[in-house]
């Protein structure tokens, strides 16, 4: 059967084969020994993927590269480290305010940290109550702040949201909890 | 988890990969579609959604004072990332609730279908995938059909905001679009469709943009837009093109200032949504940041990506069909072939 693919994606098709997990695992330490005395002690590897830019002419083929995003908590900055398959750095691109998404990980640290709040607590041990995270606005200094819901479903159906809490990873506590003061709601 | 790979699919026609770069973030992109052996387009994806509401009475959901979420990528205003199902996931608020419907890996997300084309459709390729995004579900669809046409789709469904169930509010959804007619970039331009009046010559136009710039929606001119090669052209010696066909079903907002967009390709990395929403929780960054900058139409082309929206002003049925679970609704544009395909009898390419 005649291929429908077009020549210039056959040309791509050594360069986008899925990422090996020893080559994932070389350019994480790769990203992090190349930025060893810019990291403070409290950042976090938050995971590698492949990254493939266009190359500037449409003749040549692009860069096998490994893109490996570092969340510095202390520094408040994020990087993603652009890792070429030969273990060299092509470069280190700074996200200045984008906050990448947030991993399992780091929503687990979150509520660790909001449910030491008696205020957070409160709702956390509720019969049914459920957390799911949020993106509050950005802080002005670059923090990384995580908003989290809490909810409560009764007999499986959720009722309404009852409290946020946003928590700043970067501090390691809670700035902001507010408690929703339910308001009847049959009107538009 | 295992997310971030490429991968190929065929069918009506079409190669085309796929991939979800993380489990919790932007949902489907489709890279390298190739439509009868020819490269349509490097990348298309739809990384974000903004979502204001009738307000001040939300209930804290959205939070004011903007009352307005952006959701998916680079989260701000209160708005969720795209969290990825599996497929078999329910269409309720049972996936925001509990972990137990997330996907695994890309591949438990994804449903891929291959239907043949009939008396009256074309055949289609279908990439699709569903994602939890607070309380609501949204559903990335690409549809790739044997006339050469693309209809990217999303769909909401999931359930009502629950702190205010009876509130009106837009869902406006952003796709980035890097077509690459041919292959042969970065010599394509941007033009602009007006139909002025029925006269003929000279009813129909086509303009170059100048500039990277924000454009909008006039259904009174017929309004469309094209990505055109200034190299490739066809056995007729017309130059190969892609145009954006753009219903709306909603208006534009203070949050939703506009319908496309046009700007050049700076990377995969970078202006894929990101810093979207920061200032007011609206859309305004992509015409002050994104869509910045000279086109070159009537001398080199350029590498012209496009920032579309498609969008819809929801009603909730909260009483009647709405009250437990949301049906799935979907939106949609197309992108579709000028002077590219070569098609053969029953739009079936083969």
């Amino acid at each position: 059967m005649k291929s429908e693919m077009s020549d210039s994606t056959k040309a791509l098709l050594k360069v986008i084969v899925p990422l090996r997990r020893g080559e994932e695992l070389v350019a994480i330490k790769t990203a992090q020994n190349h930025l060893v005395k810019e990291l403070s002690d409290r950042y976090r590897v938050l995971g590698a993927e492949l990254r493939i830019d266009k190359p500037s002419d449409p003749k040549k083929s692009p860069l096998r590269m490994v893109g490996v995003v570092i969340v510095d908590y202390s520094k408040r900055r994020n990087y993603e480290v652009l890792v070429a398959a030969s273990g060299k750095i092509v470069r280190v691109v700074d996200l200045s305010g984008a906050q990448p998404a947030y991993t399992s990980e780091e929503i687990k640290e979150a509520r660790k940290i909001s449910e030491q709040d008696k205020r957070v607590a409160r709702f956390a041990k509720m019969k049914g109550s459920f957390a799911s995270e949020f993106g509050p606005e950005r802080a002005a200094d670059n923090a990384r702040r995580i908003g989290l819901r809490y909810a409560q479903a009764e007999k499986g159906r959720v009722s309404r949201v009852l409290a946020h809490a946003i928590v700043d990873l970067s501090a390691g506590k809670i700035v902001e909890f507010s408690e929703v003061e339910a308001q009847p709601d049959t009107r538009r | 988890m295992s997310f971030g790979n490429y991968h190929n699919v065929a069918g009506a026609g079409w190669s085309v990969y796929w991939r979800i770069p993380k489990f919790n973030g932007s949902g489907l992109e489709i890279w390298w579609a190739d439509f009868q052996g020819r490269r349509v387009m490097w990348r298309g994806s739809a990384p974000f959604a903004i979502v204001p509401y009738h307000h001040p009475n939300t209930n804290g959901e959205p939070p004011g004072p903007h009352f307005s979420y952006k959701d998916g990528i680079d989260t701000q205003c209160g708005g969720a990332p795209f969290r990825a199902l599996k497929h078999a996931a329910p269409n309720s608020g049972a996936p925001w609730q509990s972990n137990a419907f997330d996907a695994a890996t890309d591949t438990d997300a994804v449903v891929v279908t291959v239907t043949p084309g009939d008396d009256f459709e074309p055949a289609r390729l279908t990439i699709t995938a569903k994602f939890q995004c607070g309380w609501y579900q949204y559903v990335h669809s690409w549809e790739f059909d044997s006339y050469g046409a693309i209809h990217p789709r999303v769909a909401m469904g999931g359930m009502l905001n629950p702190n205010c169930p009876t509130k009106s509010h837009f869902h406006n959804f952003y796709f980035r679009l890097d077509l690459d007619i041919d292959g042969q970039f970065p010599h394509d331009v941007c033009e602009v469709f007006k139909h002025g009046s029925l006269n003929d010559p000279g009813g129909d136009k086509w303009d170059a943009v100048p500039n990277q710039t924000k454009l909008l929606a006039d259904p009174d001119s017929s309004r469309k837009w094209r990505v055109r090669n200034t190299i490739s052209k066809n056995r007729a010696g017309e130059f190969k093109a892609y145009e954006i066909e753009l219903p709306q079903l909603g208006g534009r907002t203070p949050f939703s200032t506009g319908d496309v967009w046009v700007t050049i390709y700076r990377g995969d990395g970078i202006q894929q949504g990101e810093g979207v929403g920061v200032a007011d929780c609206s859309d305004k960054e992509l015409e002050t940041s994104y869509a910045v900058g000279p086109l070159h139409p009537a001398t080199t082309g350029d590498d012209i990506v496009l920032w579309v929206v498609i969008r819809a002003h929801h009603e909730p049925r909260y009483n009647g069909e709405e009250a437990n679970f949301l049906p799935y609704h979907y939106e949609e544009f197309s992108i579709v072939p000028r002077s590219f395909a070569e098609l053969r009898q029953s739009g079936r390419p083969g």
